[in-house]
Parts: structure tokens; C-alpha cells; sequence
């Protein structure tokens, strides 16, 4: 169908005088830069023949800040900071990601205590980031309501992040070495509190709501199908990957931190549209949820950093950190020259990568179904512009 | 269709039970929540503890404080001591990490509950803590110190 479509549009558009002579021509169409459903600043050119799309172009870099070349300018440690920048949604995951690479350069030992403080904070991450993602997959069909529930979890859980870390958004609390501080002693009770709550809130709030929703149904199901093959292919990872059915998980197949020792199941759907992807999510919080309350009743006592003097002068060579993100996989190469500031930092952002999917799923479709799409894919334009 | 209209009355349950909850929502102004103990705010700088080391300095990311160092004679003994007579920090530029909290060896920078600034031109938002004024636009010369002398070593190991 989707081939059929662009061949007749390529054989319409072979022949200028046709095209003069009927009137019969693609238009081209701008989303976006500045568009309200937009995430964040992305413009896409649009071919369109009537309704339906032709072709589709991602337009990027309205929000791109050099983030790497900026690293190479700033001493190791206040390079972290940055990368809260990246995916200002997950950041919590960026830290980590970095400061793996680095610890792979140093090759350091962490605190047990401060493993499963960053698994813990990174968990209660990817529940901050799926729920509103899901709000805002739901807010582009065009009800309301779910963001702001959605974002009522959110709010919660910043509250905690800001009485652990001091901040809510831009936390710069996964150090080189460990964590910044140990947890508030009231903290645990808090994040336990908070998590039975939610796992009672999550049924009646989202899931009942949404599943089987005919709306929601008639503006997912089917849209944005892709196979298996296809995904692997554009070098998909995350909820998008796992949406058709691969079973591929960093926390899993290439363990980091403690995730060897906490039990969860990664979730798959075999659908590959967008209802799928939104069932893997909405799965996945309750796998955090389980990761969360293992991280709280296992956590070992003792310190939260590692001693690294005061000066951190990595010997020269390459770091690798890869970690699962709520989008996908985030990682992370930081080569050093020896001096106490990076030769070179690359980050492979997962929004970035997962936004090749536009180009290859998008044509064929109705131009309305571009939002549930990018509700698929849902990046963050601080991670897709670096 | 059997499901038609269920969303709805889902959706409204949903609506009549928040009705009875208590709400959420916080009216910012006039309704101030209490600051956890860890947060954030912004900076400010106990003058009279500095010892002008230029830690704070050099770590920053963004380059946000800059200090003016002077050496001066205190008690008259002939034995000079670094001293801060001019001492800024830049809160537009700062982004309240923390780097220069941690690094102070006396601590005497540290975090205040403020978090509302504003300023009809960027520069008034650059306080300024020390006897004399300091240009706060002014380069960061510890970066450009060390990636010179990266280059150096860079080119003597190539020659
Ligand atoms: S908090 Fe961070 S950005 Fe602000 S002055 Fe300190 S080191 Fe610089
Ligand atoms: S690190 Fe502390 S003592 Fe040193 S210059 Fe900065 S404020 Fe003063």
C-alpha cells in the first residue's frame, strides 16, 4: 500500500506537464518548528498528496547547545551537570550513563550502598518520565485530562528527588565514584509510601481509562506498524524496540550497577503501533515499581562514595557506559588524554536515534497520525539536538 | 456497539470521586511550600572566611563567579595572605549545581532559600560580595590556561 502510494506519486511527478496540465501535485507542508503538539522544537517537512503523507523530514538542531563540544572544555566532574541537559526528562539516567563511562576509565570500585541509591533514583525516574509520556501520547489525540494526572505523579516524585538531591529537575547527584549524599533518613519511608499509592492510583487512573477506550483504539491500533525487522533495522531501542516484540534490555542483556541482582521481567509487546508501545510503558512502571521495592528492602548500609582524591586526572585511553533510559539506550564514550579535562565525549541519545522511525513509518499514513507517532517514540528535544 | 459511551462514564467516576479528594494544587504566591533541607537556591558568600583560593573559580562549569585576589599584609607581621577584594557571582549565569559548594575547602559559599530573581538588565544579576566591583562578563582564565598548556604538551610530543 505504502509502496503503491509512492510510486504513483513518483510517476505523477515524473512527468512535469501532467502535473501543469491536471493540477495533480504533492504539497509540501512545515510542522513544527514551534508547533503546540510538537515535542519540544522539531520541524518536519511534509510531502503530502491529499491526507495522506509522502514523504516525511525531520529538521533538527533548534535546540542544539554543543553539548559535547562544551564537555571538552570542563574538568570531569563539571561535565555532569551538562548532561542533565541532554534528556531533561531522564536525567537522572544521563548522569549515570557519564559517570559509568568515566568509572570505566578510572576503573573504581562503588560503594554497594551507592549502586543501589542510583538504581533506585534511576527507577523512580523512568516512572517520572513513562507516566507523563503516556499523558502527552494522550493529551495529542486530544484529552486533557491524563497530563495533568500524569503529571500529578510526576510532581510527587520530585518532591522526593528534590528532598534527596535539592533540586527537581537538573539534580546533579549521580557523582563519579558514587552519589552526593546519602538519602534524608525519612526518604525511604517516603519512596515506599509513595509507591504503594501509586500502584493503587495506576489501575484506576490510567489503565482503566485508556485501555479500551474506543478513541483511543480507532487512533492507535495499527498506526505506526512496524516489524520486527524494520526496528532493528533503524537501531531502534527502548519502549520502541520492545513495542514489536525484541526482546532487548540493557539492564538485562548487559548488566550494569546492581540490575544482576534485582529481579524484573523486560516487557514486549508483539503489536509494533503505537497501542503497544503505550502497553509496554505503562508495563514497565510496574516492573520499576517491583526494582524499587527490591532496591529498598536490600540496600546495604555504608558509604555512598568512593575515595577519588580531589583532582580526578583519568589515565589516558577510552570509557564506555551504556544504560537503559526510559527512551532507550543511553551511552556514553569519554576518551581521555591524561589532563583532567575529556579529549572527547560522545553521547548516543536515544531520542536521537529513535527518530529515524519518522522517515521510514511516517509515509502512507494520515497526516493526523503523525502525533500518535511521535507519542511512540516520544523524545525530548534536549536529547534528539545534544 | 455495546462499549459506546463507556468511556465517558468511566471518565466522569473518574472526575466525580477527584471531586471529593483533596486537591493538589498549590496557589504559588500566596501558598509557600517549605524548602527541604538539600534545596538549592541561590548563592551567597561569607566574605570575611574566603580565603581566596579560586577553587569555586575554576570549577564552575559556567564560569559564573569571578574574583579579583590581592595579597595582603593582615597584622602587620610582613607575612601576606591571599585575600578576595573583589568577589561576583553571576546568577544568570549559574545553574545552581552545587560544584562550588562542595569544592570550598572553608565552606563559605553555600546555597540560601532564595529562588526569585529579577532584574530589568543581565548584568544587575551579577551580586557582587567584595569590597570592589568586578566585571562579571570577564574570561575564565583558568580554562584558557589549561588548554594552552594542553596544546604545549600536545605539540611537544609531536615534535
Ligand atoms: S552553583 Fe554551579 S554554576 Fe552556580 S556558581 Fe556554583 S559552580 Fe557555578
Ligand atoms: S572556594 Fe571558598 S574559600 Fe575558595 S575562593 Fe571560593 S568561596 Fe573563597
Amino acid at each position: 500500500m505504502l509502496e503503491e502510494k509512492r510510486k504513483t506519486v513518483t510517476e505523477r511527478l515524473a512527468s512535469p506537464d501532467i502535473r501543469d496540465e491536471f493540477g495533480l501535485e504533492t504539497m509540501d507542508m512545515n510542522m513544527g518548528p514551534q508547533h503546540p503538539a510538537m515535542h519540544g522544537l522539531l520541524r518536519l517537512i511534509l510531502e503530502l498528496d491529499g491526507e495522506t503523507i509522502v514523504r516525511c523530514d525531520p529538521i533538527m538542531g533548534y535546540l542544539h547547545r554543543c553539548q559535547e563540544k562544551i564537555a571538552e572544555n570542563r574538568m570531569y566532574p563539571a561535565v555532569i551537570p551538562l548532561t542533565d541537559r541532554l534528556d531533561y526528562f531522564a536525567n537522572m539516567h544521563n548522569e549515570h550513563g557519564y559517570c559509568l563511562a568515566v568509572e570505566d576509565l578510572l576503573d573504581v570500585e562503588i560503594p554497594p550502598r551507592a549502586e543501589y541509591i542510583r538504581v533506585l533514583m534511576c527507577e523512580l525516574m523512568r516512572i517520572a518520565s513513562h507516566i507523563p509520556s503516556i499523558g502527552f501520547l494522550l493529551l495529542e489525540l486530544g484529552a486533557f485530562t491524563p497530563i495533568l494526572y500524569a503529571f500529578r505523579e510526576r510532581e510527587r516524585i520530585q518532591d522526593i528527588f528534590e528532598a534527596v538531591t535539592g533540586a527537581r529537575m537538573m539534580f546533579h547527584y549521580i557523582r563519579i565514584g558514587g552519589v552526593k549524599a546519602d538519602l534524608p533518613p525519612e526518604i525511604p519511608e517516603k519512596i515506599w509510601n509513595y509507591i504503594e499509592g501509586l500502584e493503587r492510583r495506576i489501575q484506576p487512573d490510567f489503565i482503566d481509562l485508556i485501555e479500551g477506550n474506543e478513541i483511543f483504539i480507532s487512533r492507535t491500533r495499527g498506526v505506526g506498524k512496524m516489524t520486527p525487522e524494520q526496528a532493528v533495522e533503524l537501531g531502534l531501542t527502548g519502549p520502541p524496540l520492545r513495542c514489536t516484540g525484541v526482546d532487548f534490555d540493557v539492564r538485562r542483556d548487559y548488566p550494569y550497577s546492581v540490575y544482576p541482582e534485582l529481579e524484573f521481567d523486560v516487557i514486549t509487546d508483539d503489536a509494533g503501533d503505537v497501542e503497544a508501545s503505550y502497553r509496554v510503558r505503562i508495563r514497565e512502571v510496574w516492573q520499576s515499581i517491583r526494582i524499587i521495592k527490591q532496591c529498598l528492602e536490600k540496600m546495604p548500609e555504608g558509604e555512598v562514595m568512593a575515595d577519588l582524591g580531589r583532582r580526578l586526572r583519568p589515565p589516558e585511553g577510552e570509557g564506555f557506559g551504556r544504560v537503559e533510559g526510559p527512551r532507550g539506550e543511553f551511552a556514553v564514550h569519554v576518551v581521555s588524554d591524561g589532563s583532567d579535562v575529556p579529549y572527547r565525549v560522545h553521547y548516543r541519545d536515544p531520542s536521537f536515534v529513535n527518530m529515524q522511525l519518522l522517515q521510514e513509518i511516517v509515509p502512507g499514513h494520515y497526516l493526523p497520525d503523525i502525533m500518535p507517532i511521535m507519542g511512540l517514540i516520544d523524545p525530548v528535544s534536549g536529547g534528539w539536538d545534544k | 456497539m455495546p462499549g459506546l459511551g463507556q468511556g465517558i462514564l468511566k471518565g466522569m467516576a473518574i472526575t466525580i470521586r477527584r471531586m471529593f479528594e483533596p486537591k493538589i494544587t498549590r496557589q504559588y504566591p500566596e501558598y509557600r511550600r517549605e524548602l527541604p533541607e538539600r534545596s538549592r537556591g541561590m548563592l551567597t558568600v561569607d566574605m570575611d572566611r574566603c580565603i581566596a583560593c579560586l577553587q569555586c573559580m575554576r570549577i564552575c562549569p559556567d564560569h559564573c563567579i569571578s574574583i579579583e585576589q590581592e595579597k595582603r599584609d593582615f597584622d602587620g607581621s610582613g607575612k601576606v595572605r591571599p585575600y578576595a577584594v573583589g568577589f561576583s557571582i553571576d546568577d544568570s549565569r549559574c545553574m545552581y549545581c552545587s560544584l562550588c559548594v562542595e569544592v570550598c575547602p572553608v565552606n563559605c559559599i553555600y546555597h540560601t532559600e532564595e529562588f526569585e530573581v529579577q532584574a530589568y538588565d543581565r548584568l544587575e544579576l551579577a551580586r557582587q560580595f567584595g569590597e570592589r566591583p568586578v566585571d562579571p562578563r570577564r574570561d575564565p582564565i583558568p580554562v584558557r590556561k589549561r588548554r594552552a598548556s594542553r596544546a604545549k604538551t600536545v605539540r611537544k610530543e609531536a615534535a
